[in-house]
């Protein structure tokens, strides 16, 4: 459990539970705080009351796409500065344009990032 | 004619070869009063024609001086007042008597030459009933006239007149001649000239009532059992058309319009005409015209109905019957002509319909497929996400340690759930860039006015205190098929990411060239350049936190990422040149001529 992540929360946003508990769980051993949140509405909310130090949100979310969920977070002063990496399935390049453009600091393929590779990069990130 | 004076035999010789040859009728008739005075010793002759309602002095022959009264001419109602001739013309035999004015009031407009004469003949020229023509013999002498004496002469006076006759009526056909070719010249012009059918028929019925002098000439078509007017034009093409009603003739009801119809019978009615076999009031009086000459307008086959032309100046002639059948004619060739090209057209139409649904149907058959594709795949990344994911962790051993066995076969299930999501990834391109290439807008773009209009943009959005100067190199205009849009994201990447990395004051060069087969568009920045290994990232998207590299994550797409793709949507590439310290040439090429979309774009 490396010192420096102590005390990090982060927010893990999918509504693919198996999936986000898989994410928890390998994060949680690498010493972060993991908050989970299965749609876009209980992620707005769980943002404006743990105020994390990084999200991780999926797009294809019930009710609300992911984008709709950033934008809201970047139009509240309390979570606008809070840093949200786009943790989805959905590679289509417009999507990776729109992310970018909403003010998504990097975009990932669920597919391609295995949980020791998160763990890993959400450590240098922090650091 | 045993006597002859040998002139007089000259002469007869002469007639008879003028008759054979179809001479000059009127040298043929000048020679025969010679011959006459010659042959029964008369001091003057003439042979005065007689028409419907005049009498013409057609030749004259007055013996020691110049023959005169030629083309004299005397109105028929001056017969009665000059017994002889009068009783020589009603009964058709020769008359003897004294002078001309003898037996009655002497006429002042005779010539006192005329009434010195102490003897006359008159030979009557007979056609068939009636009297054609007369010779008026006169002898100044005592000498009478020996009945049987001018027999002969009756029988050569006879060819005369036929000659008279034949030369009137070679000329009627010549003019007839002269009026079918102008009427030939104008309906030939409206054929070859290209007018849609409207004009054509227009035009065609104007040229008709102008060629049969008449006040109006229009086309009817045969519609079902009606005939409705389709084109009627005035002669000076200044009169509308009355507006009458469309239900005009009854075709079916009408004898006399079947008869035109279907049997190619013209229909000529007149209110003047007492000989009408019906009451031409009837037609004349729906048609709201004085007088109707009617033609069959029909192709050989089938009736289309009929060419009429109303109110004519003086009276419709079998010239202008033949003149309306002409033009019908052409206008029926031409009328066939348009129905088979608007049958083609119809059948083209029809083609390309269904064509167009064929064409429709596939696509849509195909973007449901690549629809398909796309989400099935990326459903499937869901699991291979979760068992890829736990079999890392098994690998890793962080749920724990395996059992030997068990942790043998982990590697083997993540080898094959690799392979797997490769698959899927290269189903997702595959779809994509199916998706993509059908939604291109691929036009005509020129090249280098787009390069201009990105650097435009460029030079305003460039922030900082000396932005680098965006020149723009291009040998002329360069024209490619492209999606304009598309090309212009790629250049404004390109030339947005030059400028970033580009030195305050330095210069970024966009140079529009050409090579075999492709445009190239070189975007030339003088900035750090890009270290080699960095060189395979630069297209991965994001590839700014540098935690998601550094992790190993295969990334996705943006800018550089985004720009390649579009690039090889088109059938194009983006490659970069780079010289550490001294910056990098982008280079984008798309094809000159119509590709297959090529290349791959990163899952």
């Amino acid at each position: 459990m490396p010192d420096g992540s102590l005390g990090i929360r982060l927010l893990l946003v999918d509504d693919d539970v198996d999936v986000a508990s898989m994410y928890e769980m390998q994060l949680a051993a690498h010493g972060f705080h993991v908050i989970t949140a299965h749609s876009g509405t209980e992620a707005i909310d769980r943002a404006g009351s743990e105020y994390p130090d990084l999200i991780y949100l999926d797009l294809g979310l019930p009710e609300m796409h992911g984008f709709d969920v950033l934008r809201t977070l970047r139009s509240v002063p309390s979570t606008a500065g809070i840093p949200v990496v786009i943790l989805t399935n959905y590679s289509e390049p417009e999507l990776v344009q729109q992310g970018r453009e909403l003010g998504a600091h990097d975009y990932l393929i669920k597919a391609h990032t295995p949980p020791a590779a998160l763990a890993e990069a959400t450590r240098q990130w922090v650091s | 004619m045993d006597q002859q004076p040998p002139e007089a035999a000259r002469l007869a010789g002469l007639i008879e070869g003028d008759l054979i040859s179809r001479g000059d009728p009127y040298q043929i008739m000048e020679r025969l009063v010679r011959f006459a005075a010659e042959n029964v010793d008369v001091d003057r002759c003439t042979l005065t024609s007689l028409d419907q309602d005049v009498l013409r002095v057609e030749a004259s022959y007055e013996r020691g001086g110049p023959p005169d009264f030629i083309g004299h001419e005397y109105p028929l109602s001056w017969l009665p007042r000059q017994p002889l001739l009068n009783r020589a013309v009603t009964t058709g035999a020769i008359v003897y008597g004294g002078s001309l004015g003898e037996g009655g009031n002497s006429d002042p407009e005779l010539a006192e030459s005329l009434l010195a004469m102490h003897h006359t003949a008159i030979v009557p020229l007979s056609l068939g009933d009636a009297v054609g023509a007369v010779l008026i013999l006169s002898r100044r002498s005592e000498r009478p006239f020996v009945p049987g004496e001018l027999d002969g002469l009756q029988q050569v006076g006879l060819l005369a007149v036929l000659a008279l006759r034949n030369a009137r009526l070679v000329e009627q056909v010549r003019s007839a001649q002269r009026r079918g070719l102008d009427s030939l010249t104008q309906m030939s012009r409206h054929m070859a000239s290209s007018l849609d059918r409207a004009t054509f028929f227009d035009k065609m019925s104007e040229t008709v009532a102008g060629l049969v002098a008449a006040g109006r000439a229009g086309f009817w078509q045969l519609a079902g059992t009606e005939l409705v007017p389709l084109h009627e034009q005035s002669a000076a093409g200044t009169d509308p058309p009355d507006p009458r009603p469309r239900e005009v003739l009854d075709a079916a009801g009408d004898r006399e319009v079947a008869r035109l119809l279907f049997s190619g019978e013209a229909l000529r009615l007149s209110r003047a005409d007492p000989k009408a076999s019906i009451d031409p009031d009837s037609v004349l009086a729906r048609l709201g015209a004085r007088d109707v000459l009617a033609v069959p307008w029909r192709t050989a086959a089938v009736p289309l109905g009929l060419l009429a032309a109303c109110d004519s100046q003086s009276g419709f002639t079998d010239q202008d019957e033949w003149t309306m059948r002409l033009a019908a004619r052409a206008s029926a060739l031409v009328w066939q002509g348009y129905a088979a090209e608007q049958r083609a057209q119809s059948l083209q139409t029809a083609e390309m319909d269904r064509l167009e649904a064929h064409a429709e149907r596939m696509a849509a058959l195909e973007r449901q497929k690549s629809e398909f594709l796309q989400l099935a795949s990326h459903e499937l990344r869901a699991p291979i996400t979760l068992v890829s994911g736990y079999l890392s962790m098994l690998e890793e051993g962080s749920l724990g340690t395996l059992p030997t066995p068990a942790a043998k076969v982990v590697p083997l299930m993540t080898a094959r759930m690799r392979h797997m999501s490769e698959l899927v990834d290269r189903m997702l391109t595959t779809s994509r860039m199916e998706i993509r290439a059908r939604g291109q807008n691929t036009k005509d773009v020129s090249i280098d006015a787009l390069a201009r209009a990105v650097a435009a943009s460029a030079r305003t959005t460039a922030g900082g205190l000396a932005p680098p100067t965006i020149r723009v190199e291009t040998p002329g205009r360069i024209r490619v098929r492209a999606d304009p849009e598309q090309v212009e994201t790629i250049l404004g990447n390109l030339v947005s990411n030059a400028v970033k990395y580009s030195p305050e004051g330095s210069e970024v060069t966009i140079t529009v060239r050409e090579e075999p087969g492709w445009v190239a568009v070189d975007v030339t920045d003088h900035g750090e350049g890009i270290a080699e290994e960095d060189l395979p990232k630069l297209f991965q998207p994001f590839g700014r936190l540098p935690g998601a590299i550094a992790a190993g994550i295969h990334g996705t797409g943006l800018g550089l990422h985004l720009s390649i793709g579009l690039a090889q949507a088109q059938g194009g590439d983006i490659d970069v040149i780079s010289r550490p310290g001294d910056g990098s040439t982008f280079t984008l090429r798309l094809p000159r001529g119509r590709r297959r979309p090529a290349g791959r774009i990163d899952a």
